[in-house]
């Protein structure tokens, strides 16, 4: 893993290379702020206090499995994969370079499933390429 | 609470900084009135048509300093997110800077994936 930069460091950089480095700190405080999120954003009913009673991208899944055991889960799940579809369709340049441990993180943080997820990605490969 | 057609009644703007937005005031030398000055301008007007605007990273220049903000909801907050300073050159303007490390690194600044 890449060591985090210091302030000192930072003021050394070239102009672009400072570009660089401000985009990565924002996508960290976004990231930051989206793991903070309540869990209820993901499609579960019922309402954990924070993020970190979750602990792992596992139990992030389990979440969102009971939730879909109900009908209000499922219609949650629907949703969640609709809104998941149209975020990646949107961004077929960032489809095109995914990595399949980016995608897994983006759809578990979609709260859909990895299989789905990549389903939809080769409909998404076979629309573009035709 | 009533079941109204309305969720959250009076979203207040904030403002916020990342590290490298701080190393930017440290740099550029920017006193805490200054700085102040530049949040009530954001938060006075999170959209300005005067904007330049690069994939979700918006460009305002505010006494002499394009600041380099991106604009989310937290619940009942606007939060406008100072994520870089930079005193503008004619040579190299803020956004070619921007264009040049493509849409790419932009999109995934702005999304955190």
């Amino acid at each position: 893993m890449a060591k985090p930069l210091t302030q000192e460091e930072y003021l050394l950089l070239s102009e672009e290379e400072r570009m660089a480095a401000r985009l990565g700190s924002l996508q960290a405080a976004l990231q930051v702020r989206r793991d903070a999120a309540p869990v209820r954003r993901r499609g579960v009913t019922e309402e954990p206090s924070t993020v970190s009673s979750l602990g792992s991208e596992q139990s992030d899944e389990t979440t969102v499995t009971r939730a879909a055991s109900t009908p209000d889960g499922k219609r949650q799940r629907r949703r969640l994969l609709m809104e998941f579809k149209t975020t990646l369709s949107n961004e077929k340049a960032l489809v095109r370079v995914s990595s399949k441990p980016r995608l897994r993180r983006a759809a578990i943080k979609a709260g859909i499933s990895e299989e789905q997820a990549e389903e939809f990605l080769t409909e998404l490969g076979k629309s573009s390429a035709s | 609470m009533g079941k109204g057609a309305l969720r959250y009644r009076g979203v207040t703007p904030v403002v916020d900084t990342t590290e490298a937005a701080e190393w930017d005031i440290a740099d550029l030398g920017l006193s805490d009135t200054a700085l102040d000055r530049i949040a009530h301008n954001l938060k006075a007007l999170p959209v300005s048509p005067a904007d330049r605007t690069t994939g979700q990273i918006h460009i305002r220049e505010i006494e002499g300093i394009d600041v380099l903000f991106h604009m989310h909801r937290e619940e009942r907050l606007q939060v406008i997110l100072i994520c870089g300073l930079r005193r503008p050159t004619p040579e190299e303007p803020t956004e070619a800077l921007l264009n040049r490390l493509g849409p790419l690194a932009i999109l995934r600044s702005a999304t955190g994936i």
